[in-house]
């Protein structure tokens, strides 16, 4: 149900961008992903992953709106591993010439292994969850083509009268098509 | 030179992609020594205490009755009550010269009886006392105390009866108190009659037998059916993910090192550091006067605050915040160096949800409550408790 709908989500927002006008930019990132909340809830450390966007520079071609779709993992940190389908959209302000700021909104699907090996039995168990996310993000563009961007991705996960937050951090190298 | 780029481009994409998906491992593997895991369905009895209902009767009619502290004001439920899951709700406990429960549980006339020097700890699951990691426990020796200083329920039953601010108050010396209530027991005809049933012949009423009815009472107040205990039985569903999440920080974190095995404890003492209790007067110096603390269950923990020897922490969060200070290096307790804090103790854990969820999921509410109506000395049921 919650795979249903992340996908129809993805497709309502690929079709948004579809008519294709020549003046939309595609661009692919790759990213490297911090979960921040270390020592907190240190179930993740270090993940990876890719991203492609759309994105259609407004008429004042300083600010652009985008829309990304994108895949990241986490790999093992002791008993978690969290394969992540992402979708975001947003707006970027380009500053100057090279940097740019840009916030989004989007959802991400989680899909969370929990392995634990006890003497007697292995727990081996996935959860599947759809977060709603936030992002804000700072980009630095150089050879025009090429971008390094920082961005601080913040999720709530409802959760029983509370909303816990998830805060990753992606450091990325983006290349325009 | 394009095709190159993109080709360059896709290549790395899949190579990168690849890398990412093989960094595989197998999952958090639990040390066999540190395991958590189910209670047993059933109690061990020592062969020379078998339980039978009517022993188990005599034994509940005993732990309610008043008869047994020296100004008849005390029962044992009066400390171990079952609203209170079978603790007492305060930081001290308040004995002999007391009036109320919980929280409203005042002295009478205070500054006469001091406060008893330690949190009341819960007899739920007091039948397991000394269960390892493996399952395996004696009840015979099965440890007692934050000290450790009794083995066996049957032994430490006797005990609070003698201590001058638990019960026994003034009205009788520690060498006597025992003998004096045997004598009051002998001297009410249902007593007579139960313990005769019980144990058989007319001399029933012996200090051995007192202890082995409250131990027989005591190993039916079990309960081994938290949502934890459903979850490792196989019931996936039994746990919220929230507390699967505080499971493995539990592990992750090493609590598992001290709270191990189905009780959560390995039975051991260690060194915490503690704050001392202001309102005690003194410094209590636990296990051989080195400042160690047995390990206390889990079980049962949302229903026990406050917590650790002394009551010093309010809430389970106070107490992940005190493993916080220890990891960051205060000294809590002016008394103990943080060189001679427990090894084991490197708790990575900051405040989480997470856990206290995880601790909650060790909470089985669905134990014996029931309070006689009446006890065989017709005094008032759990001592002066309204
Ligand atoms: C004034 C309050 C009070 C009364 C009354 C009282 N207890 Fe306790 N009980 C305590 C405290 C405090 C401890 C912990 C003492 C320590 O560890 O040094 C304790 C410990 C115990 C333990 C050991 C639990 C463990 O896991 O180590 C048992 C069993 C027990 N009590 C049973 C009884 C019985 C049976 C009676 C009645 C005969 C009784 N208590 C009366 C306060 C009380
Ligand atoms: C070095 C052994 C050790 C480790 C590691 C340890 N504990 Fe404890 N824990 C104890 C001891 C000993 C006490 C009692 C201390 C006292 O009363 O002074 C205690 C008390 C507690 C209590 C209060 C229990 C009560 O009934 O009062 C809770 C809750 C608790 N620990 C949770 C945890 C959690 C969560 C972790 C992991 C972050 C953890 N402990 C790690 C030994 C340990």
């Amino acid at each position: 149900m919650k795979k249903l709908l992340f996908v129809l989500l993805i497709s309502v927002a690929v079709s948004q961008s579809a008519p294709a006008q020549q003046t939309l930019r595609y661009t692919v990132w790759a990213d490297g992903v911090l979960n921040a909340q270390l020592p907190k809830s240190n179930l993740y450390g270090l993940g990876a992953g890719l991203r492609a966007e759309v994105s259609k520079p407004l008429r004042t071609s300083k600010s652009a709106l985008f829309a990304q779709v994108g895949y990241t993992r986490f790999s093992e940190k002791a008993a978690f591993t969290a394969n992540i389908a992402l979708l975001n959209a947003g707006y970027r302000y380009q500053a100057r010439k090279a940097f740019s700021a840009s916030i989004g909104v989007g959802a991400q699907y989680w899909s969370e292994r929990m392995r634990v090996r006890f003497t007697d039995y292995t727990i081996d168990e996935t959860f599947t969850n759809v977060l709603p996310s936030a992002t804000v993000g700072l980009g630095w563009r150089f050879k025009s083509r090429y971008h390094v961007g920082l961005e601080n991705r913040l999720l709530v996960k409802p959760e029983r009268g509370r909303l816990p937050i998830r805060d990753n951090v992606a450091l990325s190298l983006g290349y325009t098509l | 030179m394009t095709t190159l780029k993109t080709f360059a481009l896709f290549a790395s994409i899949v190579l990168f992609g690849t890398t990412v998906y093989s960094c595989q491992s197998n999952g958090l593997e639990v040390n066999p020594d540190e395991t958590i895991g189910a209670l047993p369905p059933t109690v061990i009895d020592p062969a020379d205490n078998p339980r039978t209902p009517e022993k188990v009767a005599l034994g509940k009619a005993l732990f309610y009755d008043p008869i047994l502290s020296g100004n008849k004001d005390v029962s044992c439920a009066t400390c171990h009550h079952p609203n209170l899951g079978y603790g007492d709700g305060l930081d001290l406990p308040i004995g002999v010269g007391g009036e109320g429960l919980g929280n409203s549980r005042r002295f009478r006339s205070p500054g006469v009886i001091p406060f008893t020097k330690r949190n009341t700890p819960t007899l739920l699951n007091v039948a397991f006392n000394g269960i390892d990691a493996h399952g395996t426990y004696n009840p015979v020796t099965a440890p007692m105390f934050y000290d450790l200083r009794a083995s066996s329920l049957e032994a430490q039953s006797l005990l609070p009866i003698a201590a001058f601010e638990e019960m026994r108050g003034d009205v009788f010396t520690e060498a006597t108190a025992i003998d004096s209530v045997l004598a009051r027991l002998r001297a009410i005809a249902t007593y007579r009659e139960s313990f005769r049933t019980v144990f058989g012949g007319n001399t029933a009423i012996t200090a051995q037998n007192l202890g082995k009815a409250i131990a027989a009472f005591e190993r039916t107040l079990v309960t081994n059916n938290a949502p934890f205990d459903r979850y490792r039985r196989g019931d996936a569903s039994a746990m919220t993910e929230a507390q699967k999440r505080g499971m493995v920080l539990f592990i992750q974190n090493g609590c598992t090192t001290c709270h191990s095995g189905p009780m959560f404890s390995d039975y051991k003492a260690h060194v915490l550091g503690v704050a001392d209790n202001d309102k005690l007067g003194f410094s209590d110096k636990g296990k051989d006067n080195k400042y160690a603390f047995r390990t206390p269950t889990l079980r049962n923990i949302a229903l026990t605050a406050p917590y650790m020897h002394n009551g010093k922490q309010q809430s389970l969060a106070d107490v992940l915040t005190f493993y916080d200070r220890v990891r960051d290096g205060e000294q809590l307790n002016p008394n103990v160096a943080v060189s001679q804090l427990d090894s084991l103790l490197r708790p990575r854990v900051t405040l989480s949800n997470d856990l206290i969820e995880f601790m909650h999921a060790l909470t089985d509410n669905s134990f014996d409550k029931s309070i006689p109506s009446q006890v065989p000395s017709g005094l008032p049921v759990g001592g002066r408790i309204q």
